[in-house]
């Protein structure tokens, strides 16, 4: 996967990015983390708004290498994987974390109930919250303008 | 050997067993008695599948004294074919027994459930696996998503903690009652590894 064939693909547009759009991002995935972590909630929805802040947080980190995903029939794929583009190396782990949890989250919403274990659902939120620390500090590093 | 419905339908029984045991291990030369063991039947029978599939140039045997041993032929053009049909049917269990086994004591107990462990499964159905212990999804996934490419279809995975594995098990989980009523195919420990967690 290139940015230039997503490009061609029309799965992804060149965006230029600014401050307010990524506090937005950030107050989306901040208010993502503390909903993800209500103990009274379903394990199934803690668990797909954990997910939630993680696809933003991937969506932070596209919008400031300069694009944005189209949004169509399998956009949330196509964002956890360009993950890998942007992040490099310490991005495939959780490309491939998230793109599990990402099917998991899909039968969650559109197909079944109880399918997260409470397991899962703390190691997701986990997860969510070190991913997007590891783009804060991508962008912090890579593009300072842009820094929270 | 797991049974399959795809190879049912297109390979009798004994052939099925020979070309599972030695496409889902290409490297291994097999003994004709440890193959018949393998397959639970005896080395007489074998001999004319085994004799049609080395003149065909699917397999290659070699003899040492009087042992006759036999493999995969892997310069076959049609090598890689049957390789990827078998993984992707019989040779299920041992992809996944590698994928947890990097894990050690980590995974106590591992199970496949659902269509695929009754051997009822259609050539795109997914995997269902259970995964108990203290290895998370997170830790799981790389080899998850390269065991997903060799098979050529999903594995989705519920991961549990021994504790809330008992505490469902307990309080009569919908799900996990009818997942321990129905057939399973273990590829990290077995039953008594599982009445173990669950305090039995």
């Amino acid at each position: 996967m290139t940015w230039t064939k997503l490009l061609a693909s029309r799965d992804a547009q060149r965006h230029k990015t600014s401050k307010k759009e990524l506090d937005n991002m950030r107050a989306l995935i901040v208010r993502d983390l503390a909903d993800a972590a209500i103990v009274g909630l379903s394990a199934d929805r803690r668990f797909a708004t954990a997910y939630n802040a993680a696809l933003q947080a991937a969506n932070m980190a596209i919008a400031c290498a300069g694009y944005r995903i189209v949004s169509k029939v399998g956009h949330h794929r196509v964002s956890l994987e360009s993950t890998k583009l942007v992040l490099a190396k310490p991005g495939h782990k959780y490309a491939d974390y998230f793109e599990i949890c990402r099917r998991k989250r899909n039968t969650i919403d559109y197909t079944f109930s109880n399918v997260a274990t409470e397991t899962e659902a703390k190691e997701v939120l986990v997860q969510a919250a070190e991913f997007y620390n590891q783009v804060e500090e991508w962008i912090t590093k890579n593009h300072p303008a842009l820094k929270k | 050997m797991r049974s399959s419905a795809v190879l049912n339908a297109l390979f009798p029984q004994v052939r099925q067993g020979v070309l599972a045991a030695t496409f889902t291990q290409p490297d291994k030369w097999w003994y004709l008695s440890e193959l018949a063991g393998r397959l639970g039947t005896s080395p007489s029978s074998l001999q004319r599948e085994l004799s049609s599939l080395v003149a065909s140039g699917i397999l290659v045997h070699r003899r040492e004294g009087t042992r006759a041993y036999f493999k995969a032929e892997t310069k076959s053009r049609v090598f890689r074919d049957l390789q990827q049909l078998f993984e992707k049917t019989a040779g299920l269990a041992p992809i996944l027994e590698q994928m947890v086994k990097p894990f050690g004591n980590k995974i106590q107990c591992a199970f496949i459930y659902g269509s695929v462990a009754r051997s009822r499964e259609h050539a795109m159905s997914d995997v269902d696996m259970v995964v108990i212990g203290r290895a998370g999804l997170a830790d799981l996934s790389p080899a998850l998503r390269k065991a997903e490419e060799r098979l050529g279809r999903e594995v989705n995975v519920a991961v549990y903690s021994p504790e809330e594995f008992r505490e469902k098990v307990k309080s009569r989980d919908h799900f996990l009652t009818a997942v321990l009523r129905g057939r399973k195919q273990f590829v990290r420990g077995g039953q008594s590894d599982l009445d173990e967690i669950v305090g039995e």
